[in-house]
Formats: C-alpha cells, sequence, structure tokens
C-alpha cells in the first residue's frame, strides 16, 4: 500500500518545491552551477545532479542567456559527463532572447570532433533546427552550408541535417554535385520525406536540373519532438519582459492553412527591449521582423502583404512563389470539385495581392497560361478577369497565344454580358501596359543597360526578373489594335449593336484618348468603321453623342501631337478626316449616301430598294430627323411652340440653332454639340 | 450505314437540330434537358446516340443536322475511344461547320483519365470549337447549354450576317 501512495505524494510535492525554488535561481547560481559542471569529473553525484536541476528550471521558466549558451555547448562537447545527463542539459539549451551564432558554430565543431554519440549529434541537430529563428547571424551559419551538408551521408542526423539545409538553402547552394548526391542517397535509403522535401526546393531554385513530383499534401521533415512547443512557451514568458508595449505585433499561426506543406516552426518578432519609442526604430524594426513560415497566413492579411513587398529579404518572395507553385500546380485538387471554396478563397486572395501589388505575380501568370485554355468561362470569373488585367509585359505573340485567343473563343459562343465583361477587362489591360508596366519596363530595361545598382527606380517590380528584349510601343499598339478588332467582332455577334456593349466599345476607345491626356502616353487607336457606323446608325442618343464626343478628342490630341516632331500621323489623320467628314455629311450638311461626297464608311453602294422606297436617304439621319433624337427633337419643337414654324428652321435661322444645340447640350449630348461647333462653321 | 452529310436534306426554319454524341454516364440526357430548357429564340431539337455511325432504319425520317457535338468524359478513357472510332464517318464538309467537341468533367484535374491536350488538339486539327462543362453543378451546365446554343445559332446560319467560317477567320487576329 505505502508503496502505491508514495510516488503520488511525492509527486504532488515536486511541483510546490519546483514554484518555490523557481523565484530562487538567478544568474549567478546558474553561473556557480556551471562551474561545478565544468569541475565535474563524475557523473552521479550529487552537485551535479542539482546543477542539472537548476539550470534546467532557469531554462524552463525564462531562457538561459547567451554567455551560459555558449559555456553550455562546451560542456556537452567535451562529453565529461553521461549521454543522459547530456541529453537533459540540451534540453535546457532554451534562449532567452536569442542565440550567439557562436554557440551554434561550437555545437557544429564538437559534433565533428567525435566525443559525440551519433544519437547526441542528431539531438543537436535538432536543436539547431529548432532554434532557427532565433540564431542571431544566420549568415556565419550559411557560410558552413558544406559542412552540414556532410551529415546527410549519417542516417541519423540526415532527417535534422535536411531539414536545417531546407531552412539555409539560397539559389547559389544548389550545384550540380550536390543534387547528385542526395539523388544518390535517395536510391540508397529509398524516398524518404526529408529527402524530397530538400530536393523539392533545389527544384525551386534550379528547375533545369532537378526533375521530381513530390506527392500531393506530403509533409516532409520530422517533428521537433516537442521542442517548438518549449521556445513557445519559454517565448511566451519572456516576451513580456522584452516588449511590454507592444504586444500586438506579435505573429500568431492562427489563420494558417492546417494541410500546407510547411515545417512546423513559429517565428517570432525581433524586438528591442523597451518596446518602440521612435519612429526610426519602427522602420528598423520592420526591415527585422520574421514573417511566420506559412505563406499563405503572411498573404492573407493586408498588414503583413505590405510588409512582404517592403521587405529586402529576398527568400521571403522565393518562399511565396515555391508555396503559390505548390499550390497552384502539384495541388490541383483545389480547382476540382468539393473544393471550390478553397479554390475561390485562394483566388481571391492572389487577386487581392495582385491588385496591391499592382502588377501580376510570375505563378499566376504560368498557372492562368494553363487554365485560361480549359476555362468554361464561368468558373471565378470575376477573379480570373482581374487576373488577366493584371498580365505583365509580354511579347505580344505570348499574350495573343495564351490569353487573347482563349479569352476571344470564349466570347464568340458567350453572353452579351460576359463579351461586355470581357471588354472591360482587356480595357483595364490595355490601361495598366500603358500606365503602369511600360514605365517600369523602361526603368528596368535602363537599370540593366547602365548596370548601376544604386539607381533606384520609381516603379520597381517586387519580382526581381530579367528583363526580356522587346519592343514595348509596338506591344501595346498591337494590344490595341487586338481589342479593336474583339470590338468589331462583339458587334458582328451583335447585330442590333445594344447600347450596353456599345458603351463598353466606347469606354475602351475613350481610355485610349484620356491615357494621352492625363499620363503622356500616346496611344493611336481610332474605332474601325464598323464601330463608327453602328454608333452613327444606332437608336441609341448615347452612343451617338459619345461617338461625336470621342471624335471630337481625337482631333484634339492629334492636333497637339502633330506640333511635336518624330510621330507618323498622316495614315490616322486621313481616317479621322474621313470619319469626320462622313459624320458631318449625316447628321448636318444632308449628303449622306451620295456618291459624290468622299466618304470612308459610304463605300457600300446603297441597295436600289432603299433608294426606291425612301424618298431622300439622306434626309434620314439628318440631326432633326435622327432616329435617336426623335423624341428630343419633338420635345424641342413643342416646348418652342410658335418660334419654330417648320422643323428646317434649326438649321435655316441661326437663333432657333442655338437654341436646339443649348437644348441639346442640356439634355446631357453636349457630345453633338461640341462636335457640331468644332468642325462645322456656322454662319 | 449512314454518313452525316449537309447535302441531303432541307433545314428547318428557325429550329436548330443538336446531336448528342457520347458514351454511356456522359451526361447526354441531362445536357439535352438543359438545352431544351434554355431560353432562346429558336427552336430547339436535341437528339442523342452513343456513337457514330447512325442507324440504317428511320434514316428518311431524321431531320437536317445542324449541329454535332462530341461529348467527352474527361474521367473515362472510354469515351475518348468512342470519339476517335466515330470521326471517321463525318463527312469532311462537316467539320466545316458542324462539329464542336465537350470537354465534360473538365475541372476534376486530379481524375483525368487521359490528357485535355488530346481533346484540344482534336478541336485544332479539325478546326472546330471546343466547350468545356460540367455535370455537377447546374450553373455550369447551364452556362455550357447557353454556349452550346450560341454555337448552334451560328453554324445553323440563323444569325444575321455572321458565319461560322467567319468566327474561325477572327480567331486569327487583325
Amino acid at each position: 500500500m505505502k508503496r502505491v501512495t508514495s510516488p503520488k505524494a511525492s509527486s504532488s510535492k515536486r511541483p510546490r518545491k519546483s514554484q518555490d525554488s523557481q523565484k530562487a535561481p538567478t544568474i549567478d547560481s546558474v553561473h556557480e552551477a556551471l562551474d561545478c559542471l565544468e569541475s565535474a569529473t563524475k557523473t552521479r553525484s550529487l552537485p551535479v545532479q542539482l546543477s542539472v536541476d537548476l539550470i534546467e528550471r532557469t531554462a524552463r521558466s525564462e531562457g538561459l542567456p547567451g554567455d551560459i549558451l555558449i559555456t553550455l555547448v562546451d560542456i556537452i562537447g567535451r562529453r565529461k559527463l553521461s549521454e543522459a545527463v547530456c541529453r537533459r542539459l540540451i534540453r535546457s539549451l532554451l534562449p532567452f532572447d536569442i542565440i550567439p551564432i557562436i554557440a551554434v558554430l561550437k555545437t557544429i565543431s564538437w559534433m565533428g570532433v567525435g566525443n559525440t554519440s551519433i544519437a547526441l549529434q542528431a539531438e543537436l541537430m535538432r536543436w539547431i533546427v529548432a532554434v532557427y529563428d532565433h540564431i542571431d547571424q544566420k549568415e556565419d551559419l550559411h557560410s558552413i552550408y558544406g559542412i552540414i551538408f556532410h551529415y546527410l551521408e549519417c542516417d541519423i542526423v540526415s532527417p535534422f541535417a535536411c531539414h536545417l539545409l531546407y531552412l539555409l538553402t539560397r539559389k547559389e547552394d544548389v550545384l550540380p554535385f550536390r543534387i547528385r548526391r542526395v539523388i544518390t542517397l535517395q536510391s540508397k535509403v529509398g524516398a524518404q520525406p526529408y529527402l524530397t522535401g530538400l530536393l523539392t526546393l533545389y527544384k525551386t531554385y534550379r528547375p533545369d536540373l532537378v526533375v521530381i513530383q513530390p506527392k500531393q499534401k506530403q509533409k516532409f521533415f520530422r517533428s521537433l519532438g516537442g521542442w517548438d512547443s518549449l521556445i513557445k512557451e519559454v517565448k511566451s514568458r519572456t516576451l513580456h519582459i522584452l516588449a511590454p508595449s507592444v504586444p500586438e505585433i506579435q505573429y500568431t499561426m492562427a489563420h494558417q492553412e492546417e494541410d500546407l506543406v510547411r515545417p512546423e516552426i513559429q517565428y517570432q518578432p525581433v524586438l528591442g527591449k523597451n518596446g518602440i519609442k521612435t519612429f526610426q526604430e519602427l522602420q528598423s524594426l520592420l526591415e527585422n521582423l520574421k514573417p511566420p513560415n506559412g505563406i499563405l497566413s503572411v498573404l492573407r492579411s493586408p498588414a503583413r502583404r505590405i510588409i512582404l513587398t517592403s521587405c529586402t529579404d529576398r527568400t521571403l518572395l522565393v518562399r511565396m512563389k515555391f508555396l503559390l507553385r505548390v499550390l497552384l500546380f502539384d495541388e490541383p485538387f483545389h480547382f476540382a470539385e468539393g473544393k471550390k471554396r478553397r479554390g475561390k478563397h485562394i483566388l481571391r486572395t492572389l487577386t487581392d495581392i495582385t491588385e496591391e501589388l499592382q502588377e501580376g505575380i510570375p505563378e499566376v501568370e504560368s498557372f492562368l497560361m494553363h487554365y485560361l485554355q480549359v476555362w468554361n468561362g464561368l468558373q471565378w470569373r470575376s477573379s480570373v478577369l482581374t487576373l488577366i488585367s493584371r498580365w505583365p509585359l509580354r511579347p505580344f505573340v505570348e499574350l495573343k497565344e495564351f490569353v487573347l485567343k482563349p479569352v476571344h473563343k470564349l466570347l464568340c459562343s458567350s453572353s452579351l454580358e460576359f463579351q461586355c465583361s470581357i471588354l472591360e477587362c482587356l480595357t483595364q489591360l490595355c490601361k495598366n501596359w500603358a500606365v503602369v508596366e511600360l514605365p517600369r519596363y523602361k526603368q528596368a530595361k535602363m537599370r540593366q543597360e547602365t548596370n548601376v545598382d544604386e539607381y533606384v527606380p520609381v516603379i520597381s517590380s517586387v519580382f526581381d526578373q530579367e528583363v526580356e528584349e522587346l519592343d514595348e510601343e509596338e506591344c501595346l499598339m498591337e494590344l490595341a489594335a487586338y481589342i479593336g478588332h474583339i470590338c468589331v467582332t462583339a458587334l458582328m455577334l451583335n447585330p442590333t449593336s445594344p447600347p450596353l456593349l456599345m458603351y463598353h466599345i466606347l469606354r475602351f476607345y475613350h481610355m485610349t484618348v484620356d491615357l494621352y491626356y492625363t499620363h503622356d502616353t500616346t496611344l493611336l487607336a481610332l474605332p474601325a468603321a464598323p464601330v463608327v457606323y453602328s454608333s452613327l446608325f444606332s437608336n441609341n442618343v448615347f452612343c451617338l453623342s459619345e461617338m461625336c464626343r470621342l471624335i471630337t478628342r481625337y482631333r484634339g490630341m492629334i492636333q497637339s501631337l502633330k506640333q511635336r516632331t518624330g510621330v507618323q500621323l498622316q495614315r490616322h489623320i486621313d481616317e479621322l478626316n474621313g470619319y469626320i467628314l462622313d459624320i458631318s455629311n449625316t447628321i448636318w450638311r444632308n449628303k449622306a449616301f451620295k456618291p459624290e461626297s468622299e466618304s470612308v464608311l459610304f463605300k457600300v453602294p446603297i441597295p436600289a430598294s432603299i433608294s426606291h422606297s425612301i424618298d431622300n436617304p439622306s434626309e434620314t439621319f439628318l440631326l432633326l430627323y435622327h432616329p435617336a433624337l426623335t423624341a428630343i427633337t419633338q420635345n424641342f419643337l413643342k416646348k418652342a411652340g410658335d418660334r419654330v414654324q417648320h422643323p428646317k428652321q434649326v438649321i435655316s435661322d441661326r437663333a432657333v440653332r442655338s437654341a436646339y444645340l443649348q437644348y441639346l447640350s442640356s439634355h446631357y449630348m453636349s457630345g453633338i454639340t461640341d462636335f457640331l461647333q468644332t468642325f462645322i462653321k456656322m454662319s | 450505314m449512314a454518313t452525316i452529310t449537309s447535302i441531303n436534306k432541307e433545314p428547318g426554319v428557325d429550329k436548330v437540330v443538336i446531336l448528342l454524341i457520347g458514351g454511356r454516364g456522359v451526361g447526354k440526357h441531362r445536357l439535352a434537358t438543359a438545352l431544351i430548357q434554355t431560353r432562346s429564340s429558336l427552336t430547339v431539337e436535341v437528339r442523342t446516340c452513343v456513337k457514330l455511325p447512325l442507324p440504317k432504319e428511320n434514316e428518311q425520317e431524321r431531320p437536317y443536322i445542324d449541329l454535332i457535338i462530341f461529348i467527352v468524359d474527361m474521367t473515362s478513357r472510354a469515351s475518348k475511344m468512342i470519339l476517335e472510332e466515330s470521326l471517321p464517318y463525318l463527312m469532311p464538309e462537316c467539320f466545316v461547320d458542324k462539329v464542336c467537341f465537350v470537354a465534360m468533367n473538365s475541372s476534376m484535374v486530379n481524375s483525368y483519365s487521359f490528357g485535355i491536350d488530346r481533346v484540344i488538339d482534336c478541336g485544332d486539327l479539325y478546326g472546330c470549337p471546343v466547350l468545356y462543362g460540367d455535370l455537377q453543378s447546374r450553373s455550369h451546365l447551364d452556362n455550357l447549354a447557353q454556349q452550346i446554343i450560341n454555337q448552334a445559332e451560328v453554324k445553323a446560319g440563323l444569325k444575321y450576317n455572321i458565319s461560322s467560317n467567319f468566327v474561325t477567320a477572327s480567331f486569327h487576329g487583325p
């Protein structure tokens, strides 16, 4: 009976005892304990046991400062103590603030001496992985990458060495001989997840050298045996000492997706001891912030996205790209049935990021290239269209093949609403190229040519990509020409030229003029004849008025361009003159459909039936009789009352004419009024 | 054995006849129902068969066919075989403005039993449009039905001023 109860009693006592003594240990007593351990010869002696207990308690409660950690590593490395004690000491290597790099380097060098057993080596390697985020100068750790790489050969240490290499690897580390060695190892020990994990990372950096396909939803690395929770616990205790005034900047993993491939480590912010006092401190802090490992949780929060884009740490972007690759290519099930909500969520996040960055993400771009080929035009429509509108500047042939053609094919078999959304999306794309991508491309090119690192561009790309050689102005012109072509196709598919479609078409052309006035970018894309033709003979006042306004604005633009030298304008001037002549002939001069007028639009012979059945076809579309304006003209005549005896007075009588034009302006048809005032000489 | 040509019968007025070809379980009848329920100014008549050639009996009573749709289920290899076996029974002129391919279940990427490139290549080779659909959700099925009706209207020549060849030619750009 006694035997049964005694452990219970002792276990109930022990915590109390430790609670009492928890307050007691100070740094001095820890130093004393260290001295004791250093001078100890027997492991089993009482002072050694007490010292180890003390160190363990201190470490668990508030962590150990850097110098003690270094001494402890030395003690473990000399291996005078038994393996069990060493193990306990390793478990006590919990940092108070940061881990000095010298402690880590010493650990690695002690591992090489040969004193430590393989199991201890594995434990030490695991410790380095676990505390990786708290090491102060990772640069030095990176410099012994090659040495750590050798530990892959050791079966027991290998998983943790792989994990550490995974954290350390940069692009320049990925060399053919290393890849060969990992692959040889893989053939020896089988496709272990940690080796696959390392190879996957290598593949991200050098896709040309590695060809493996990781399994879906694979977890690459072993768990850290409770290390992460231990560190988290200590950190949560010490964080309030370190940063009492800014508790909000703590990163949590709360929003992370559980099934993501990621090493399970938490990053903590590195804060000054007294919190933030000045703006400069905040600024320097932002540069030092360590985001959590699951990049998707960074992408979800707007504040973190800003940090991501302003951060100078390139590895962050590489991680983001890697994650996106996994999300979009290696786990295509998100886009399958049953995972639609998740797919929608991811795409919406990506859309938000793209909009915030004002540039397309390369991974998303290559995903869209594939996806658009099999897009049914309905799934995630708004996200896909937004992503298209942020397509980066690429050779036009590429854009045409991968984006414009699939979209054009869909347009031909879709409803009017979808056709309008496509036009809107392409208008945005064109605008984005002209306003954002073109200056960005020019600056990047200049930077590459001058090769000056100090030159800071105004609009730079977040993704450091090499600049392709292309004629950017030509690309833009070709894009505008293609959109014009799509406009005509859409117009042909809807023979009644519905106002909604006309609105979107005219919006595109107005945008091209806006570019000149607001952004000083010349994009000469005159509307094609069918567009002018449909608006001119449309039943809708809006189309007629907006077309007139567009032509007036184009004239202003070409006139101011003419004063600059070096712009080839003759073709555009001829075309524009033709349009102006046709419109004025039709709505004002009573010369429409007449063979003697040098017309652009009316080269088509008028069918005999029209000229026979209608007395005077040229009069049909005069402003007074225009089908679109009938109601307005009638209202005007009613209001005018006795002052106007015959509608034709509008043309002949000056007073009536100005009253009529004023009436049109007051009814939101200033486009027509402006056109007439610009081009017709009012006598 | 009856091959389908476009010269032996008269087309109907304001009416399109759509022939759906696809193996068992590709969703012919669900698609047919969706096609008939789609709001349109046309009278739509849908006929279905498992594969070509069409049987010889009732040959005379069969109407003029405006649009032939091959439904390929991306998750079934058999439906791809049916497509490959049926194509030789079409007269060459049918490919100009009569044929359209539908890749069913195109969103179930991880259960594809063959690459979707095969269908895309087929479309490119014969110059026919390829549509992508899903049986799982009603909205996707309706979207597909609407696209097919729009195709049929153009292919049957019922759309003012526009022909199938015009649409194909417009893909080449300005």
